[in-house]
């Protein structure tokens, strides 16, 4: 890779592990990420974290083929998705109007539905739909994706008026809204699709990691409040944070697509899944969601941390001890989140 | 430093305007009042806009913080909420997440909550909000309102209702229990005024499908759970028509964690849900058939011999003797000269085998001893044995244990595996993995019980864990949901006078002097244990201070729906369904109520009564169109509010004071705090009934109208009703908190809790379980606040007899019905066709998206679904039938037809049409869902009655209108009319 390097200077790499096999689809974390930062008109579409159905074609559609990034790591014209077939549009309802038309004839009678028609997408549009033939092999698995922050992102690199800047106290990529002109190259060239443009206001913004509130040692929204608990915040460099454990000592947690080169910040736990039967409903040995699917995704290395996954939990089940287990297990919730000193949990 | 321009400062606002311009419906108005005179919490103002970063750095700011939650949310969670208030607008919301460990070795609670949770502010002020008092103009549902003021609503409501009452008596005033309610001040308000009113409670808990009718049967009490940490200490999770992870998000993580504590986690469900894709084994059963599945399981447990014999000896009904020549169990009336007079008629018997005699056993109804205690011999668990009974008749009685050998005989694998679609392997792989754990567990929520025979698969699985002696063992048992007593909920609602006389007058009109004295000697002879007392007088003060029925026993008689349901019902059990209808309310075991006639008064609460009637056009046409006055109290607008005749504006989940009701998943108080005031003119429930039993007492006053007998339960007297209602003026109308704390103080489960510190941390470790004063409320009399909360470990312990007839598990019901149905003990049953033989089961799943109706229509959720209702099918199926993904759907079965849009999914099963529940009917084409072909099939031995525990209660037992035995035919949807559901 013989890429210009632009972020050398940042001193600290902020970074999340998602564990998928805690996800629930509930999308709790993009409803967070939503109110907490996307809630104008210009960015209804817009969902800096998303959760995706796999296999799917994900958020926006097709997003991994839409890609900015060529063989050799350069960056390349990228596609910017439609509204309408790409994203699908913030559809819009008019409950009023359905309230009122309660007297008319049944045929008249109108109903909640988005007032936009011709809907061929949408942030959730595959939900549960999946792949394979039931009950042989029939199966999915939740995605949930927000900005990887990458070491050298695409965004970064794309934009020509230098409106993108890589934090040199964490690593977080932003879009100064001031400086941005809305020329949408970071859009085309990130390939995972996760620089947005707001059509009101003529520029594009991102996931920021929740930035005013790491930098008081709180964790993301999308972090803090999932339910299912499969988030882990911290710097990659802390030997003592769930980060460096998971992903360095145990290697189990690995990045989405590490073959575009550009050093994502996310990683996830593969996703076990339970066996397949034969065409006479009897269980097989092969997992449910394959191998080379989830080697797609995230790159050979998946193979090593889904053997480490199963082992440990065999020596659990064993009675062993295993602290990968009980790291997974987050016995104390709290401990997931390890930003700088005095974290703090509880803001109020 | 760059100075923002007005653009970009104008898109980081994020002001009320901002938001409440987005979606500002017709009944809105702009909020005016400020926030900091109800909420003292922290605010968080960071600098003005010196840099970009400032941008995002003024958006995560507020003025000040509320501890609340969403209080009269029907969600089985209670998870507490950070509520962000800025310009006196709640900006959004984030959980709190203070949960402690409940002991060393268990993950803990944080930070429960869900998608919804985090958008109650898109409900409070989404597009169908309400915010002013409107009157119908024009014809009832015809979509044209008039806002009028409070005085005038409240004023004319008041004066129709005494009109009518005084027509047709109080008990035509109809409310439903729910599902949405609270544990405070707002609930009590609902209630007390339809208790003092005389009016009727109709309770919907089968009606909705939620009532676990195979937990009542067997266990004598139908809410049956712990905390939810205690899933994380089983070595076998058993997921089983449950899916946590769309259904439970707070509490699912435990079982994931489990996984990783060594647990084994298996899932039976026809679909390869969100939960099963997270198994490690996924059983996809044929839709129906999980009580054969649980007979099979059963059999193996015994035949490998890991029957817990000791266990079940003692704690189950194995051992009683039934009589083979009629299938009942020997009793003292078969025995005993004098049963009548000393009360031992329905005392039942195990076998001395050292004397060789039948011997009264210990626990059962009349015995001396309400402990599971025999002293000096074992009673077998199988055998046959001669009795004389007291007529010299010889006779041959069995064992249960012996009955139940032979019922299962038939239950093999392999004609399992045929019945329930499954291959050999796959179901023994099953049973072994849970004949083989140390500490099964099986989850079971309150959507299991929406098939006719639910209460039959719920048995078995009862069966299976009895079997394992699972049941009362820490880490292992059935988790379907239990609740922890608020006693104080109670008496708020029969106190008419404050302080202790109150209460004295209270507890005299529950029982007589000489039932107190006969409850005396029962406690100290140790013939009743005190929760069993406590039950008792719970029942009495339901069948005598609550004029109680439910839900589908009202709608039999009046939605004009009895010839479908016989007609459904018809050739499944041995008579009409109508003749056990009829003899049930002959023989008193049901009232039937109104007494005259369907409902005349009807009080929407925050249920959406239209929108889950099954048969709506039969409900709309024959109870709706009877009714005389119907008044919407809701926050929101939905189909039965479209239908109402008065709206009354109801204060939002964050504008009232309440408490979240009280799951045992999660053992704590969650206090919800008011984070600003109501919007536009709504006010709270407690406010709303305070204003309407003021001026009902006035105008019966003025009419000086006579005492009314209610529903013939107990004299109403609607002169002093406000009287009655604000305990002589002691609660103002705006003293809804008072009454919480009231409730708190009241409640033993919440001992020493004080609002002003609930306001502070908004959650609170219960202190105890309670009073368990009610069937629902029994789980664990010796948990006290600390560690893991398992249910029935006391019944293990303390050997105390278990509140069923035979004071055991109970596996064998000679009630007569169910001998006759040869349902007296667990088996299969075909899932009936309801609706017609059609090739497609239509089965629902509580929603991932809405709790039940609720944010079913907010935009930001829409946008994440498909935006309308969808019915989702196997890819391959749909295609079969040219139907594509997204494309309209014609369902139509014997009752007519109505269309939905088609959602590809590959987790579901061929000929199954699969849906996720709550739609409302004005985002369906015409307002026509999928509940206007839905029989809602009733099943006859619901109605049962007189014998021990199968009696009639409210959250007990009663007949249910089951919807996942409905069948559909599916064809594309070409433009053509429709076969419109009469």
């Amino acid at each position: 890779m013989a890429r210009e390097k632009y972020a050398t200077n940042v001193k600290r790499q902020v970074a999340m592990v998602l564990d998928l096999n805690k996800c629930l689809g509930c999308q709790t974390c993009t409803i967070a990420c939503k109110k907490m930062w996307n809630t104008d008109t210009g960015s209804g579409y817009a969902y800096w974290n998303n959760v995706e159905t796999m296999p799917g074609k994900g958020y926006p559609a097709n997003w991994q083929t839409t890609g900015g990034i060529d063989a050799e790591g350069k960056i390349k014209r990228g596609e910017i998705p439609t509204l309408d077939t790409g994203y699908g549009r913030a559809w819009t309802f008019d409950h009023q109007e359905v309230f009122a038309s309660s007297g008319n004839e049944p045929s008249q009678k109108i109903w909640i539905q988005p007032k936009e028609k011709n809907v061929k997408h949408g942030a959730n549009w595959d939900e549960d739909e999946g792949v394979g033939t039931y009950p042989e092999d029939n199966h999915y698995f939740y995605l949930p994706r927000i900005c990887n922050h990458c070491e050298e992102p695409a965004c970064l690199h794309a934009c020509p008026r230098g409106a993108i800047v890589k934090n040199e106290e964490n690593g977080i990529v932003m879009v100064n809204q001031d400086r941005c002109h809305g020329y949408r190259f970071c859009v085309e060239a990130c390939p995972y699709k996760k620089v947005y443009f707001d059509p009101k206001r003529q520029v594009a913004n991102k996931c920021i990691f929740c930035a005013p509130r790491v930098e008081e040692g709180v964790a993301p929204a999308c972090a803090r409040q999932c339910p299912g608990r499969l988030r882990y915040v911290g710097f990659m460099d802390d030997e003592d944070g769930p980060i460096w454990k998971l992903v360095k000592k145990w290697g189990v947690a690995v990045p989405l697509h590490p073959e575009y080169g550009i050093g994502p910040n996310v990683f996830y736990v593969p996703p076990m899944s339970p066996p397949q039967l034969d065409m006479h409903g009897v269980p097989l040995d092969e997992p449910r969601i394959p191998m080379a699917f989830l080697e797609q995704l995230f790159g050979p290395a998946v193979k090593d941390a889904m053997n480490i996954l199963l082992e440990e939990r065999e020596r659990k089940k064993a009675g062993e001890s295993s602290e990968l287990m009980d790291l997974l297990i987050a016995y104390d919730w709290n401990e997931n989140f390890k930003l700088d000193d005095g974290t703090r949990e509880v803001f109020s | 430093m760059t100075q923002p321009q007005t653009t970009r400062r104008n898109f980081m606002k994020i002001t009320g305007a901002a938001i409440a311009a987005s979606g500002l419906p017709l009944f809105h108005f702009r909020q005016t009042a400020q926030a900091e005179d109800f909420v003292a919490g922290s605010s968080r103002n960071p600098k003005k806009l010196d840099t970009w970063e400032d941008l995002y750095r003024q958006r995560w700011s507020w003025d000040s913080i509320a501890k609340s939650s969403h209080g009269w949310a029907n969600c089985r969670s209670a998870c507490a909420w950070d509520v962000y208030v800025k310009n006196g607008i709640v900006m959004r919301e984030e959980q709190t997440a203070t949960y402690e460990q409940s002991e060393p070795g268990v993950p803990d609670f944080n930070p429960r909550g869900c998608q919804k949770g985090a958008c109650y502010t898109d409900v409070m002020y989404g597009p169908s909000r309400l915010t002013v008092p409107m009157k119908r103009v024009g014809k009832r549902g015809g979509g044209q309102w008039e806002k009028i003021s409070w005085e005038q609503a409240i004023d004319e409501i008041a004066h129709q209702m005494c009109d009518i009452v005084t027509e047709h008596g109080t008990d035509t005033i109809y409310q439903d229990l729910g599902p949405n309610f609270d544990h405070g001040g707002t609930t009590v308000g609902r209630f007390k005024f339809q208790m003092k009113a005389g009016g009727i409670f109709a309770d919907m808990w089968a009606e909705i499908g939620d009532l676990n009718l195979g937990g009542t049967l067997t266990l004598g009490v139908a809410h049956i759970g712990g905390s939810s940490d205690e899933w994380f200490l089983s070595d076998y999770n058993v997921v089983w028509m449950m899916n946590p992870s769309v259904t439970q998000m707070p509490d699912a993580h435990f079982l994931y964690e489990a996984r990783y504590g060594g647990s084994e986690l298996t899932v039976i469900d026809p679909q390869y849900t969100a939960t099963a894709m997270h198994a490690d084994n996924w059983l996809p059963i044929a839709t129906g058939t999980d009580a054969a599945l649980g007979m099979c399981v059963a059999r193996h447990i015994w035949d490998s011999g890991k029957l817990e014999e000791d266990y079940v000896r003692e704690q189950t009904d194995f051992t009683i003797l039934v009589r083979l020549d009629d299938g009942r169990m020997l009793r003292g009336s078969d025995m005993l000269e004098d049963a009548h007079e000393d009360k031992k008629e329905n005392i039942v018997y195990i076998w001395n085998p050292d004397t060789k005699l039948p011997v009264e056993a210990p626990g059962s109804e009349g015995a001396d001893s309400g402990q599971l205690i025999v002293e000096g011999f074992v009673p077998p668990i199988e055998g046959v044995f001669p009795v004389t009974l007291l007529s010299g008749e010889e006779i041959m009685v069995s064992t249960v244990g012996s009955l139940m050998k032979e019922r299962l005989d038939p239950f093999t694998f392999e004609a399992v595996a045929d019945l329930t679609g499954m291959s050999i392997e796959l179901v023994k792989k099953f049973a072994h993995g849970f004949a083989n754990s140390e500490r099964p567990m099986i989850h079971s929520s309150w959507g299991s019980n929406r098939f006719m025979h639910s209460d039959l698969m719920n048995r078995t699985k009862l069966l299976c864990l009895a079997m394992k002696g699972a049941i009362g063992k820490k880490g292992a048992g059935y988790q379907a949901t239990g609740l922890i007593d608020m006693a104080g909920f109670g008496s708020a609602l029969q106190l008419d006078k404050s302080g202790i006389i109150g209460k004295l007058e209270m507890m005299a009109g529950m029982a007589t002097p000489s039932e107190v004295l006969d409850i005396m000697v029962d406690l100290i002879k140790g013939r009743k244990s005190t929760v069993e007392v406590l039950l008792e007088v719970g029942e009495k003060g339901e069948t005598e201070a609550v004029c109680a029925t439910n839900v589908s026993q009202l709608d039999y008689h009046y939605q004009g729906i009895k010839e479908n349901l016989n007609k459904e019902v018809e050739g499944l059990y041995p008579r009409p369904l109508d003749d056990y209808v009829k003899e049930a309310e002959e023989k008193g075991w049901h009232d039937k109520y109104p007494r005259n006639g369907s409902p005349k008064i009807f009080l929407t609460g925050g249920s959406s009564l239209i929108r889950r009637s099954n048969q709506t056009q039969k409900f709309l046409d024959n109870i709706w169109a009877n009714i005389d006055l119907v008044i919407g109290i809701d926050q929101k607008m939905n189909i039965t509010l479209m239908n109402a005749d008065y709206i009354l504006p109801a204060a939002g989940w964050y504008e009232k004071s309440g408490i979240k009701y009280t799951m045992s998943y999660i053992p704590y108080l969650h206090y919800c705090d008011a984070a600003v005031p109501p919007l536009g003119q709504c006010k709270d429930e407690w406010e709303i009934y305070w204003l309407l039993s003021k001026r009902l007492e006035e105008i019966a006053i003025e009419r000086n109208m006579p005492v009314m007998d209610g529903c013939g339960r107990y004299d109403v007297d609607w002169k002093t009703l406000h009287q009655s209602y604000s305990l002589e003026g002691h609660y103002g109308a705006k003293d809804v908190e008072k009454v919480t704390q009231d409730i708190i103080t009241d409640s033993p489960s919440c001992k020493g809790m004080l609002i002003e510190n609930l306001k502070k941390t908004g959650v609170e470790k219960f202190k105890s379980t309670g009073l368990n004063i009610s069937p629902s409320f029994l789980f664990n009399d010796e948990w006290k606040g600390e560690g893991v909360l398992s249910p029935f470990t006391h019944m293990i312990k303390d050997k105390w007899r278990w509140p069923t007839f035979t004071g055991r598990q109970s596996f064998y019901l000679d009630h007569p019905w169910f001998l006759e149905a040869d349902e007296a003990m667990p088996t299969h049953r075909d899932s009936p066709k309801a609706g017609g033989d059609y090739p497609f089961q239509l089965v629902s799943c509580h929603s991932r998206w809405s709790v039940h109706s609720t944010w079913r229509d907010v935009p930001l959720l829409l946008r994440l679904q498909r935006g309308e209702p969808a019915l989702y099918l196997n890819p391959v199926e749909a295609k079969k039938l040219e139907i594509g993904d997204g494309e309209w759907a014609v369902l139509t079965n014997d009752l007519g037809e109505v269309r939905m849009r088609v959602k590809y999914s590959s987790m579901v099963r061929p000929n199954v049409a699969y849906y996720f529940h709550a739609w409302d009917p004005n985002q369906f084409p015409e307002h026509k869902s999928y509940k206007f072909i839905t029989p809602g099939i009733m099943k006859p031995l619901g109605l049962a009655g007189g014998q021990g525990h199968l009696r009639f209660g409210i959250n007990h037992y009663q007949p249910g209108a089951f919807v996942q035995d409905t069948r559909v035919g599916l064809r594309p949807w070409k433009g053509e009319e429709l076969i419109a559901p009469a």
